[in-house]
Formats: structure tokens, C-alpha cells, sequence
């Protein structure tokens, strides 16, 4: 799968990883809400994550601002894939946050066990998304 | 003088008359052994009697030693169940004994010793725990286990109990709990996504739509809600479990939390509160809180208005009877019972997941208690315990 680069300047992107195509598609749509900079990169799996910031690495593809992980995935999952993240990038990695469709403490305490920036629920509302993608973008440019 | 003595010897003759007639009438029962050979065998039977009666029983039993920390006996079905025989066990050491016991279930079995040490002898209370089989698996055990011997200050040093293997009943009762656990996982993002494609449609075609589509729209919005509301409830059902131990939960703190908690609902109705003297119970604090909050939403759900909720405790017999009390219409006459089972609203009654008492109910049976509903001219009253007992 190859990245879908939306307006992919100089600007670092903000990457969503799911792979769900309805919840990347509530993505874009959310992305276009929020009126963001941030240009919106979508991935539809762990495996994609993993040879994007391998291009990044190459210098091929610009550094994301941060990246949204969601957890339940086929193949690599949202912590397998933070985990090799880690590995291979070191400290140089961007922020994650993982995503989550479900309340499960289990997924909490394991997002939180592995240093990840935190644990971000699926809203049920478009708008709620795009709310939570500029709240990332905020924190991640007050740093 | 003569007189005197024969007068004591007829005594003596009667004395032993009587003691003949006695006699005679035990040995005319039917069971009574013929014969000094019969009586002898009878109390060599009495040890074989035992042994028998251990053999024979189709529970595992073991008498469990709290001072050194291991079983002084335990009966061949036990050595069925679990695998070790009691000279195993012996030589294995408490340390080793206790690793027996599932990782999980220590605590709670820990507790329960606690628990039986402190429950008349005549009680059995009951557990179920995992114990690890010689050949390596885990063995589910439902034990009901009494005080055997206490010390003359009257603290239980020995400890019998008889088990039976409940593996298949556990394993079904995960299964099922599993089951509900990823069919309200799975279940949540498909409404999500319904929630968020009316969203989008509505925003983008709202005002190129008919007015009729709109309400439509709105209502496919409702019900997709509603679906959320029972996918998150059926998670929440499903995630009440009784803890290890029971800490001293403060009733009043905790109705103090849960009011807090509902700021917006007392300011939009004119509440009135009421409490009896609460008093701190033995208890599961997170679950005493599910318990009152559902019930305070209920009594804002299901009460008139102006609403009075009244939360009561009294003493009944020996037991603790808690409850919560509302102005509200009788419940209709046979749904008493059926209110506790899940998705059974009360008819002609709209809000809520009817998720609200099914989940008290379950947090009553985790305390081993009791739920009811007394109804009473223009008032229902939520009445339970948090403990085993008679009230």
C-alpha cells in the first residue's frame, strides 16, 4: 500500500493508521472539517507504518507531526507496530497516540505501559474527530 | 435387721429387673448385633465404617491444617480430582502447596479461609477456585468448606471441605462472558460508523434534503444511539466481578458520590433527599457505587415529580437491609421479578438501556445478597443486602 498523500508539502503530516476504510474515510473527512495545515497522511496497516518512516528515514517522505495508531488491527496491531517502531527508530520517533474503538482498561493500561504519548477513543461524531485532530496538532506545535 | 437387709435386697432385685428390661428392649431393636462375637465386629467395623464413608462420598474432602499450612487428609475421590494423595501433599511443603493455587484465585481463597474462620461451624460457605492438577492442568473446585476444629480461645485451626470439579460450568460461564465481551466489542464500531455516515450526510445534504428524509435521518440517528447505549451496557454487564476482598465501604461517602455525580439531572427536577442513618459495610466499594448510582438513575428515570428518593437502611432479624426509595408510579403487577432481567424494561416506560437493576442484581449477587422491590401505594422501594443471611 502506498502512502495517500493529501497537499504533502513541507509541512510535517499528521498520519492516521487504521484499517478501516470507513474510519479512514471519517479521517479525511474530519481532517477537511478541522481546516487544518497539517496535511493528513492515511495508512491502512501496521506493515505501512513501518515502510513509511522507513522512507522517512531515506528522506524520501517528510517526518510525521504524529502519528494516530489504531490498536485492533489484522497482521501487525497498533502495539506490535509501536513496539517495532521503538526499535527501529529510537528516541528520533514522533509522537503516537493510539486508537481505540473500545473502553477496554486492559488497552489502556497497556498504551500507557508502553510510553506512548496516551490512549484516544473513537468518537461517535465526525465533528468530535476533528476536534480531536486539531487538539493533537495543538499539543504536539506547543512543545 | 433382717427386715432391713431383705428390703434392700428386694431393691437390688428391682434395680436389676430394670436394668434387664432395658436390656432386653435394646436388644429386641432390629439393628442390635446378635451375640458377644457381633458386638466385637461392629467396633472393628467402626474404623472400616469411616474408610467406607470417605470412599463413598462423591465430593473430594479435605481437612486443611491452618497451622502448618497443608491437608491432614484427604479422601481417594480428592486423589481422583486433583491427582495427589495425601502422603504427596505432606511431602511437598506449605510453600509448595499453596503454589497449588491459580495465581488469580489466591487471594480470594485466602479471604475465604478468612471468612469460614469467622462463620458459625455449622455454615458451609462456599468458593470456587482454580487448583492445579498433578498432571499439570488447572482443575475449577467448588468448595464448601466449614470450620473443623478451633483452639480453646476458639480461633479455627483445622478446616474441612468438600469439592467437586466445576471445570465445564466455569469454562462455559467464560465462554459465554467472552462471548458478550467481543460481540459488545465488535458491536460498537459498526454503530459508531451508522452514527457518524447520518452525521456527515445530514451536514452536507441537510438542507438539499426533503423535510421528511431530515426526520428520518434523525430517527435512524436516535436508534443508533440506542444500539450504543445497549452495546455499551451489555460491556458493562458483563465487566461486573467480584473483587478479592471485601473492604469497609462507608454507605453515606458513597451516596454522597453519587449525588455529586448528577449535578444536571437534580438541578433540571426538584429533588428531594432523604437518608436514614447510613452505616460502613463489609463490602466492594466500586460495586456499592455502580449499585447506588444505577439506582439513583432509575429513581430519576422511573420517579414523579417532584422526585423524593429516599435511601434507607434498617436492621432486619440479623441482616442489614439497605434500599432506595421513590415517589413513583406502582410497578405493573408481575414485572417485580423480570425488572432484574437484562433488556426488560418496565412497559410504557421509555429511557435507559433497562440495563440499570440487572446490573444492581449482579452486583448483589457478587456480595451474596439479595434484591426486591416492595411496592407500596404511589412509592417504589429498592430494597437489598450485602451478605449472605435471611433477611
Amino acid at each position: 500500500m502506498t502512502p495517500t498523500p493529501e497537499g504533502l508539502g513541507l509541512h510535517a503530516p499528521l498520519v492516521v493508521v487504521d484499517d478501516s476504510d470507513d474510519d479512514r474515510f471519517f479521517a479525511r473527512r474530519a481532517h477537511r472539517l478541522a481546516c487544518l495545515e497539517t496535511p493528513l497522511v492515511c495508512l491502512d496497516s501496521g506493515q505501512a507504518m513501518i515502510a513509511y518512516q522507513a522512507e522517512v528515514a531515506a528522506g524520501d517522505l517528510p517526518e510525521p507531526l504524529a502519528i494516530l495508531l489504531d490498536i485492533n488491527m489484522p497482521g501487525l496491531d497498533g502495539f506490535a507496530a509501536y513496539e517495532r517502531l521503538v526499535a527501529e527508530n529510537g528516541d528520533a520517533q514522533p509522537p503516537v497516540w493510539f486508537l481505540t474503538g473500545s473502553d477496554d482498561p486492559r488497552d489502556i493500561a497497556r498504551a500507557r505501559g508502553l510510553g506512548a504519548e496516551g490512549l484516544l477513543t473513537k468518537p461517535s461524531s465526525v465533528r468530535a474527530l476533528a476536534r480531536m485532530f486539531s487538539d493533537v496538532v495543538q499539543r504536539v506545535r506547543a512543545r | 435387721m433382717v427386715a432391713a437387709l431383705q428390703e434392700e435386697l428386694e431393691v437390688s432385685r428391682q434395680r436389676v429387673k430394670t436394668l434387664e428390661d432395658r436390656l432386653a428392649r435394646v436388644r429386641s431393636t432390629p439393628n442390635y448385633p446378635r451375640g458377644a462375637h457381633a458386638r466385637l465386629e461392629m467396633l472393628g467395623d467402626a474404623d472400616q465404617f469411616f474408610r467406607r464413608l470417605g470412599e463413598h462420598t462423591v465430593c473430594g474432602v479435605f481437612v486443611y491444617d491452618l497451622v502448618t499450612g497443608q491437608d491432614v487428609y484427604v479422601n481417594p475421590r480428592y486423589t481422583e480430582l486433583l491427582g495427589y494423595t495425601l502422603s504427596e501433599l505432606e511431602a511437598m511443603g506449605r510453600e509448595a502447596f499453596t503454589q497449588l493455587f491459580h495465581p488469580d484465585d489466591k487471594d480470594r481463597v485466602f479471604a475465604h479461609r478468612r471468612l469460614v474462620a469467622a462463620q458459625s461451624d455449622l455454615v458451609p460457605v462456599p468458593i470456587e477456585f482454580r487448583f492445579r492438577h498433578k498432571d499439570g492442568g488447572w482443575v475449577w473446585c467448588r468448595s464448601y468448606d466449614v470450620a473443623f476444629e478451633r483452639d480453646p480461645s476458639g480461633r479455627m485451626v483445622r478446616m474441612i471441605g468438600s469439592l467437586i470439579d466445576v471445570t465445564d460450568v466455569m469454562e462455559a460461564k467464560e465462554a459465554q462472558a467472552q462471548f458478550a465481551r467481543m460481540a459488545s466489542h465488535d458491536l460498537r464500531a459498526p454503530t459508531r460508523r451508522i452514527r457518524q455516515y447520518v452525521e456527515l450526510l445530514a451536514d452536507e445534504l441537510g438542507d438539499d434534503l426533503p423535510v421528511d428524509a431530515g426526520v428520518l435521518l434523525s430517527a435512524i440517528d436516535q436508534q443508533a444511539d440506542r444500539m450504543h447505549a445497549l452495546v455499551v451496557g451489555i460491556r458493562r454487564l458483563t465487566g461486573i466481578v467480584a473483587p478479592a476482598e471485601r473492604t469497609e465501604v462507608d454507605v453515606h461517602s458513597v451516596v454522597d458520590r453519587v449525588l455529586e455525580a448528577l449535578p444536571i439531572e437534580l438541578d433540571a427536577q426538584i429533588v428531594q433527599i432523604e437518608r436514614d442513618d447510613l452505616p460502613a459495610v463489609s463490602a466492594f466499594p466500586e460495586l456499592v457505587q455502580i449499585l447506588y448510582a444505577s439506582l439513583m438513575t432509575n429513581a430519576l428515570c422511573y420517579g414523579d415529580h417532584p422526585l423524593t428518593v429516599h435511601f434507607t437502611a434498617e436492621r432486619v432479624g440479623g441482616s442489614l437491609v439497605l434500599g432506595v426509595r421513590n415517589n413513583g408510579p406502582d410497578f405493573p403487577g408481575d414485572s417485580t421479578a423480570s425488572v432484574f432481567v437484562p433488556f426488560r424494561r418496565v412497559r410504557g416506560r421509555s429511557g435507559g438501556a433497562g440495563l440499570g437493576l440487572p446490573m444492581c442484581k449482579r452486583v448483589v449477587d457478587c456480595h451474596d445478597g439479595r434484591i426486591w422491590i416492595e411496592r407500596e401505594p404511589g412509592h417504589t422501594h429498592v430494597r437489598f443486602t450485602l451478605a449472605r443471611g435471611t433477611a
